[in-house]
């Protein structure tokens, strides 16, 4: 057998050297590689992220809706970046009050999107008989460089837990720019500015957020220009009762400054980070591009040259029953079973292997019945090969790059069904694919909100794969065959 | 008995076999999820029949009542009948057009509960942008690959092939979300969604859905006629490859004709079968960017239907409809190439 097996590697090479000339090709090819490297590296890079996608905790400390961080750099104007701060710049402490303090320095046109406080303290009272009902007092203030300032929280009582027999408690606060306490704070702070020439705008017609952060001027409501310079966060504890010894946490503490750009490909609605998405989307499209293509060649393969090497009534059955299969549409199916059955991409992959063989089988059997008489099959028979043997031994492999080639043709079908079912809610909720994605993207109304990034992405990465695998399957066809080339 | 009609009776049997199968399919599917629709529909008829009732009965009467009218309903619907006379109840009722009724609540604003009654009164919108859509792309198509095929090698064909690689690696609907985001939010060309349709009359209304056709309509023929117009120029390119366009060329038959005359005749039963199949293909795309324009047709339905009234008997009707447009086309296409193209004869393949 060794001939044999040296006669098909010398095959494969010569395809190879001739591939070499093929451009296009070429390009196909390093495009997969690329892709291939970015989803091998996605567990690593981005673990837990296909399971965690749907988890609203492990996102909230990104920035929501935030343009890719090179944003700045093709589009006009300056984003402000996402900080995320451990430790106040300033730490006051006073008898009866302390104070942190966080500098933020505005030189952008596009100001914060959100400014998030997790104020985590501590106070201790003389005794256990004391140790409950006991409140520090709270205030969250925004010091603007005009000196026009805005106090999130005025002074509002926040209860001390005591663990049971301990005389220090904790207490936590959190606050978010984006509340709707907040956004009521802003905008009746941006009322007090706004122009009486100029109509009043309802609440819902404004974007709260930019107010605190624009100059205090008559437009402030209805076009608010960004105010520039350096502001401070002050966060302020008072104790009441019997309090006596109290604080903040610096290390559980933080401020989240929520920037308007953020990592390769911005963050969505959900906060969460395309970049690490879009990785596990390139993963799940070559798998279940290649898991597809891959047993659907290999079924074409076995049914085709089945059919053509035995002939007569095998063929004449198999061929009748092909036929009957090439015309069941592929998309109701697809829709109804997976709507009934559940939408597991696994069920998917199933689904279209099922009826991704057929049509390729016939023209492998086509061909298939020329190969059955070359002179050297005709020997193996004779030798007393088994018909099993013959067609996996030698035919198969004379037309296996052919088949690769249109399996390869085959990978960006697949990747392009299953986007079009997430779009109809019959994606897999249990994984991340660029179907799901660009799906969220259209129920979050993305396109008609301008959050370019949020729906460009995902597209190039199935348009690339597409056009990889298509460029490189056209490139083998016409390296295998240079007559055949006819789609 | 003649070729040509052993070819047709033959064509016409397997898509008779395929229409019955898959409809079998889907019903058999169907049926296996019917139990738990079965308490859904039955209760919600028992409930408002219970709200209908004498008020003056007793509880026991009440009772009576109630448990009869729950028997009379399971048997209305057959769902105590064994599971494979359901199987073949559902695929008998669907093939004769009985498609039920929707369990919508409200069927998506058409007057009807019929589930027939709904199909038809969003499918001629589907047939207006798609058919439109289609007639644009295939003719565009054909008269830009028999251009590219003229000049086999020159610029023109390679962009033509780069673009009709690149469209047909791209998702229908995606270019349709970038075209909202250029053209609709960015540029403010065009309405973001073609939902509600204009409520004027007369001039002012067709002039109102055309602005709202414009972008799903672009889309559809952007994305497919790349890939119609590299088909038409291959197989154009193949045929004037044969010895008769040399010797038609060697004669000095101007080229045009060779092109128009000699060459199309030849190619067209393959350029006219693949226009037909690509089509068909492309329904479910099709759909979807529907959905993405909010275009109010059967993508709009199904994506309702599918995600917020999970109206079980809307999705089969669909689903239905899709299969029987893909099997009539498929069956067109088979006897079209027949009929184009007379060396294609029963059996043919055979001989290779």
């Amino acid at each position: 057998m060794s001939f044999r097996l040296e006669d098909f590697k010398e095959r494969v090479f010569s395809i190879a050297s001739e591939f070499k000339g093929e451009r296009m090709g070429l390009v196909g090819l390093s495009i997969i590689i690329f892709i291939l490297i970015v989803a091998l590296a996605a567990p690593f890079l981005a673990s837990g992220v296909d399971g965690g996608w749907a988890d609203r905790a492990r996102w909230e400390d990104n920035p929501r809706l935030a343009e890719p961080s090179w944003a700045d750099y093709i589009l006009p104007g300056s984003r402000a970046p996402h900080d995320i701060r451990d430790t106040p710049d300033e730490y006051i402490e006073e008898a009866r009050r302390v104070t942190q303090v966080y500098n933020y320095e505005n030189e952008y046109d596009y100001t914060l999107s959100d400014i998030q406080v997790r104020a985590h303290g501590f106070a201790s009272v003389p005794s256990i008989a004391d140790a409950e009902d006991q409140d520090v007092v709270l205030t969250v203030t925004l010091e603007r460089p005009d000196g026009n300032d805005i106090t999130f929280i005025s002074g509002e009582r926040e209860s001390v837990s005591f663990p049971e027999n301990e005389t220090t408690g904790t207490f936590t606060r959190n606050f978010r720019m984006r509340s709707s306490d907040a956004r009521d704070t802003l905008y009746s702070f941006g009322q007090d500015f706004h122009d009486p020439d100029i109509e009043m705008p309802e609440q819902g017609q404004i974007t709260e957020r930019s107010i605190a952060f624009a100059k205090a001027d008559g437009n402030i409501l209805v076009d608010p220009e960004p105010l520039k310079g350096t502001y401070n966060l002050t966060i302020e504890v008072r104790p009441t009762g019997e309090i006596e010894e109290f604080g903040l946490d610096e290390d559980e503490s933080r401020v989240i400054f929520g920037g308007r750009k953020y990592g390769l490909m911005g963050t969505d609605y959900y906060r969460r980070d395309l970049t690490l998405g879009w990785m596990w989307g390139a993963r799940w499209a070559l798998i279940i591009g290649g898991v597809v293509s891959i047993s659907s060649v290999a079924i074409a393969l076995l049914y085709g040259m089945t059919s053509a090497y035995y002939g007569g009534w095998v063929d004449e059955f198999m061929q009748r029953l092909n036929e009957i299969l090439i015309g069941i549409p592929m998309f109701p199916i697809l829709i109804i079973t997976l709507y009934i059955l559940g939408t597991s991409i696994w069920i998917f992959v199933a689904l279209y292997t099922i009826l991704g063989w057929r049509g390729l089988a016939k023209i492998i059997r086509s061909r298939g019945i020329q190969i059955r008489q070359d002179t050297y099959v005709e020997a193996a028979q004779a030798l007393g090969s088994s018909g099993g043997r013959v067609i996996t031994r030698h035919m198969i492999p004379q037309i296996l790059p052919y088949a690769i080639a249109e399996g390869a043709l085959m990978v960006p079908m697949v990747i392009i069904a299953e986007a079009g079912l997430a779009v109809l809610g019959l994606g897999d909720p249990g994984t991340v694919t660029w179907g799901r994605m660009l799906s969220e993207a259209h129920g979050a109304n993305a396109t008609v909100n301008g959050q370019w990034w949020w729906v460009i992405f995902p597209g190039i990465g199935i348009t690339l794969v597409g056009f990889a695998f298509i460029a490189t399957g056209m490139a083998l066809e016409r390296v295998i065959n240079p007559k055949m080339r006819q789609r | 008995m003649p070729a040509s009609f052993k070819y047709f009776l033959l064509r016409s049997l397997n898509a008779l076999i395929v229409l019955i199968v898959v409809v079998f399919i889907i019903s058999l599917v169907f049926n296996t999820l019917s139990d738990e629709m079965a308490d859904e529909i039955i209760s919600e008829e028992v409930h408002a029949y219970t709200m209908g009732l004498d008020p003056e009965l007793t509880p026991e009467e009440r009772a009576e009542a109630v448990r009869e009218y729950r028997q009379e309903r399971i048997d209305h619907y057959g769902f105590d009948d064994p599971i494979w006379e359901r199987i073949f109840r559902t695929t008998y009722n669907t093939l004769t057009f009985d498609l039920g009724h929707s369990t919508s609540g409200y069927n998506y604003g058409v007057g009807d509960s019929a589930v027939s009654s709904i199909i038809m009164h969003f499918l001629p919108r589907t047939i207006l942008l798609f058919t439109t859509a289609a007639i644009i792309y295939i003719l565009l198509g054909i008269a830009v690959g028999l251009k590219a095929a003229q000049v086999a090698g020159s610029k023109l064909d390679k962009a033509l092939s780069l673009f009709s690689i690149t469209t047909s690696s791209m998702p229908m609907w995606w270019v349709g979300m970038l075209a909202i985001l250029i053209f609709a939010y960015q540029l403010g060309w065009f309405p973001t969604t073609a939902f509600p349709f204009p409520d004027e009359t007369g001039w002012a209304y067709y002039r109102g859905v055309l602005h709202r056709m414009a972008m799903p309509l672009g889309t559809i023929v952007f994305v497919l006629f790349g890939g119609r117009a590299w088909g038409t120029r291959n197989m154009v390119t193949s045929v004037l490859q044969d010895d008769y366009i040399m010797a038609a060329r060697a004669k000095g038959v101007p080229e045009r004709r060779v092109i128009y005359g000699h060459t199309l005749k030849t190619a067209s039963p393959p350029i006219v079968t693949s226009a037909i199949l690509a089509f068909l293909l492309s329904i479910g795309g099709a759909m979807i960017t529907e959905i993405i324009f909010n275009w109010p047709g059967m993508g709009y339905l199904l994506r309702n239907a599918l995600l917020q009234t999970r109206d079980v008997p809307t999705i089969m009707g669909i689903v239905f409809l899709t299969t029987i447009l893909w099997v009539v086309g498929y069956w067109l296409a088979d006897l079209l190439y027949g009929y184009l193209d007379p060396r294609v004869e029963v059996g043919a393949e055979k001989q290779v």
